[in-house]
């Protein structure tokens, strides 16, 4: 029973890891042998090269980057505030705004497509970077987490820094945000990765290669072919999109399992 | 609260407001006023382009009643929970427990049911599309060592919708595998040690301590799998466009045809607002089931 | 350094009031400790001063200026927290510096502060750890550089001591007011134990439930508490209290009778009659053996002895009452014997059992000048 079962799991873990062999496999070879599952000792990056010129990857690498950073300072700025207050201060409204936070946990703003495109719209921000990060600058996620440590933190601690001669911005600086440290990276890589892999909203919001996210430029890519005889030059883009993904997982496994953990319990 | 200085009222509300100020501007600009517009905009006729908008009441619902596509759109997102949700469940717990004992090449294994989750669906639907494809696909190769003939898997009604459903429980079942992880690591060993004390079967020692305590994890991947069901649409636009036939179109996707390709605002408006009920109610099934969390923690 | 004054000062929670007529004058470089069970008021005092909590009602003046306006910050005071309150993030270098970079002083400066206060407190070889990494004692003492290094006008200490071990709360009591006679800084200690109260304080205050029961040096509150309050609660154990009648020359419980000396027979005159509590330190209870001295022995059964080494104490039951002698260690009383103490009244004092004050009379003898 359990021998069936452990060689079960080794099979699915087996199934599971094919995909992204096969995605390899296919970049990694000839164009013309693509469409074959035959082995031959062939490697070739001529692939990788061809998707690089003939779409503008690097471009798309550099929006990628921006619009991805771009929303995780300024979330990192927005969330600790409003964390802050929510761990520590009393104020007047705190239930109602509380609540009112909740509901963006409850709605993501993923589904809100089409109200928030209008939206962007009547800001001129459509097709601009801007426009695909700004509606993720405030994180419910991100306030609820840093919340939750920040309640953890001894209160004394703030009260020293009080004493010793800090403001309030200070002490958040000094005393929570290094205390805080765990919980900025577990938010920090899922921000990252979440962004980085999101794909509708720029789809909507960009029209021209100067804005598209890698995602998007990947899928245009792909798309601009109607046969299969392009699929090494797609599974070579395909890889370079999911590379710097990857060899951040591998690098930080440890890290990124407990944080996508940490991303559960709120 | 004690709070020294704090106390005196005016600035603690002074630098509450001031600090909640970014995060409640964002918030307003693209949660709250989006959901109110959308609303009220779905008592509206309206084309993209056309500046006079007409009342029309509740005539957008009407039309979506009768609109055969939304029914087919509604069955398949429920079809497409209901392939997605109990599968992804019973694989993560299934991998966690796996992983959480004593193996060979443990983390290899666990990355290996993971790395699918930092991938993009977007990249995922392109591999996929390659596996799925009729002739020279990988699991048509497969296939055909077994004599088997070329199936088009997405391009037929039957199959195109577990095909989805395969796929995505293989981007998000390592997902869950962390949550359950977390769980098991939360369930006290010396429980196993009564167990094993009393000569308990690996499967009642499942069934009577391991499941029962992962279940606030559980109604916690449920609510999560049950959102990713009408949010992750992603994939339908490379693989499918909602085809053939509608076979494989989903709630999000239609919202996205409707408004952006058919430019029929009031109707988009519409289904946004059936789509937010609907995560209004997996909202209220979450409350709800965390009431029910206590008992077991 | 600066002094101190409460002036009516009053803290309420909501309908809670945790301190009440706070009136109290602290000199420049005393040595103050508050004192009293938990609850009473005095971490709260301490809160006050530093401005961690505001008035509710009342003046508090540091140096001559009324501070009730200004910021923690802006006092010029440095308190060592009862967890020590340890940045864990910081090494103890950064930790002693904290306070020093908020002010924007010179890092050369600092680093020249820090060495000298991780000097005095002996820690200078621990100045690249973690908190983590330290003992008890030496987090202690970490937290003591930070609170001593940017020189301020009043150190606070809230239960600075609960956390050690007994020996080690015996060696920091004595290095701290060391510290103390050094740097001569006015400082507020509060504890819930009174014999870092008595060890170490220049005067004490004496709290229960907001309010100032007694404040004194060591001396004058053990001689002579206000009340029943201070007497149980300054002195270990702590002192006796008999309910009895007072007659014309001695005082009457159960089956016993004190003959009152001269001097207390001329003070209790208007009390003749009355109610009293007696008040009486364990150590004015004598065994006498088996002589009797005076007629103002007492025959008891003791219950049990309980022997601390350098010390051994008789429980008794009389009349009710609980009562405890000092008795020699080295005698060999059993349990359940009938013996003989000599109640040495002199010493003893008397409280009115409704107000539970202390009666006053101009005051006997002067300990101070003893």
């Amino acid at each position: 029973m359990k021998r069936i079962f452990r060689f079960c799991m080794y099979f699915l873990a087996l199934l599971w890891v094919i995909p992204l062999l096969w995605l390899i496999w296919t970049a990694i070879r000839p164009s013309q042998l693509a469409t074959s599952l035959s082995f031959s000792v062939d490697f070739t990056l001529d692939n990788f090269i061809d998707a690089w010129q003939k779409a503008p990857f690097a471009q798309y690498y550099l929006n990628t980057f921006y619009i991805v950073f771009g929303i995780l300072i300024v979330q990192l700025i927005t969330a600790t505030l409003a964390a802050y207050v929510f761990a520590r201060l009393n104020f007047w409204g705190k239930k109602v705004i509380f609540i009112l936070i909740l509901v963006q946990l409850m709605i993501p703003i993923d589904v809100l497509i089409f109200p928030n495109y209008n939206v962007l719209r009547d800001l001129s921000l459509l097709n601009t970077k801007l426009g695909i990060m700004i509606p993720y600058f405030a994180t419910a996620f991100g306030i609820f987490l840093l919340r939750q440590r920040f309640k953890s933190v001894p209160y004394e601690l703030e009260e020293v820094a009080k004493l010793e001669g800090c403001g309030i911005l200070e002490t958040i600086w000094k005393v929570y945000v290094p205390l805080a440290k765990p919980t900025y990276i577990a938010f920090g890589l899922v921000s990252v990765s979440y962004h980085w892999s999101s794909f509708l909203w720029p789809l909507i919001v960009t029209d021209s290669a100067q804005n598209r996210p890698l995602t998007v430029g990947l899928s245009l890519f792909a798309q601009s072919f109607e046969t299969g005889a392009q699929w090494a030059e797609v599974s070579a883009a395909t890889f370079m999109v999911i590379f710097p993904l990857l060899l951040a997982f591998f690098i930080f496994q440890k890290e990124f399992i407990s944080s996508f953990m940490q991303s559960g319990i709120k | 609260m004690k709070n020294g200085w704090r106390n005196s009222t005016f600035k603690v509300n002074f630098y509450s407001w001031l600090f909640l100020l970014p995060s409640l501007i964002f918030l307003t600009i693209f949660t709250f006023y989006p959901i109110l517009k959308t609303i009220y905009q779905s008592f509206f006729q309206s084309m993209q382009g056309e500046h006079d908008s007409v009342f029309i009441g509740l005539d957008n619902y009407k039309y979506l009643m009768e609109d055969e596509v939304f029914w087919e759109v509604i069955k398949n997102n429920i079809w497409y929970a209901l392939g997605t949700v109990p599968t992804s469940i019973i694989l993560a717990m299934m991998m966690a427990c796996f992983v959480n004992a004593k193996i060979r090449a443990k983390s290899w294994i666990r990355t290996f049911f993971f790395y699918p989750t930092v991938i993009p669906t977007i990249a995922i639907a392109n591999i996929w599309l390659f596996i799925y494809t009729p002739g020279y696909g990988l699991i048509n190769h497969i296939l055909s060592w077994f004599g088997i003939g070329s199936v088009n898997f997405l391009g037929q009604s039957e199959t195109v919708m577990a095909a989805m459903i395969v796929m995505i429980v293989w981007k998000q079942a390592g997902y869950f595998m962390i949550f359950y992880l977390a769980g098991l690591q939360n369930i006290p060993t010396n429980l196993y040690e009564v167990a094993k004390i009393e000569g308990t079967s690996a499967w009642n020692t499942f069934k009577t301590i391991t499941f029962p305590l992962l279940m606030p994890t559980t109604l916690f991947v449920f609510i999560i799998s049950l959102t990713n069901a009408f949010k992750l649409v992603d994939h339908i636009i490379v693989m499918t466009q909602g085809g053939p036939n509608n076979a494989s179109n989903l709630l999000l996707y239609y919202i996205y045809q409707v408004a952006f390709r058919f430019w029929d605002k009031g109707l988009a408006s519409a289904l946004t607002v059936i789509m937010l009920m609907i995560m209004v109610i997996i909202a209220v099934i979450q409350f709800f089931s965390l009431d029910r969390k206590i008992h077991y923690s | 350094m600066a002094s101190l004054k409460f002036e009516d000062i009053e803290k309420n929670y909501d309908d809670l009031t945790v301190v009440k007529d706070l009136n109290l004058e602290i000199n420049d470089e005393e040595f103050i400790v508050f004192v009293g069970p938990s609850g009473c008021g005095k971490s709260t005092t301490l809160r006050i001063i530093a401005g961690l909590e505001e008035i509710s009602k009342g003046n508090l003046y540091i140096g001559d200026k009324s501070v009730n306006q200004v910021e923690p910050k802006d006092r010029n005071v440095s308190m060592v927290f009862q967890n020590y309150a340890l940045f864990p993030h910081l090494n103890v270098y950064d930790n002693i510096a904290f306070g020093l970079r908020a002010r924007k002083v010179p890092e050369k400066e600092i680093k020249e502060l820090v060495t000298n206060a991780a000097g005095i407190l002996g820690i200078k070889n621990l100045l690249a750890r973690k908190p983590k990494e330290l003992s008890g004692g030496q987090q202690q003492r970490v937290a003591l550089g930070r609170s001593i290094v940017r020189k301020p006008e009043v150190f606070l200490m809230d239960e600075p001591l609960s956390n050690l071990d007994a020996n080690l709360k015996v060696q920091m009591r004595s290095e701290i007011t060391k510290l103390h006679k050094e740097l001569k800084t006015t400082t507020i200690y509060v504890t819930h134990d009174q014999i870092e109260a008595m060890t170490m304080a220049d005067r004490i205050v004496i709290m229960k439930d907001g309010v100032i029961q007694q404040v004194g040096t060591p001396k004058e509150v053990y001689n002579y508490p206000n009340n029943v309050f201070v007497g149980k609660f300054i002195g270990q154990p702590a002192m006796n209290f008999i309910n009895g009648i007072l007659k014309e020359d001695a005082f009457i419980f159960g089956e016993y009778m004190l003959p009152l000396p001269i001097q207390q027979i001329d003070f209790l005159r208007n009390y003749i009659g009355q109610e009293l509590i007696l008040g009486i330190r364990p150590e004015d209870i004598h065994y006498e053996g088996d002589y009797s001295l005076q007629k103002s022995s007492l025959n008891i059964k003791v219950d049990k002895v309980e022997l601390l080494g350098s010390e051994a104490y008789a429980y008794m039951n009389v009349a009710g009452e609980e009562i405890i002698s000092r008795i020699n260690p080295r005698l060999d009383i059993k349990s359940q014997q009938n013996l003989n103490f000599y109640f040495d009244l002199e010493w003893a004092h008397f409280f009115n059992p409704k107000s539970k004050n202390r009666l006053r009379k101009t005051e006997l003898k002067n300990v101070v000048n003893q």
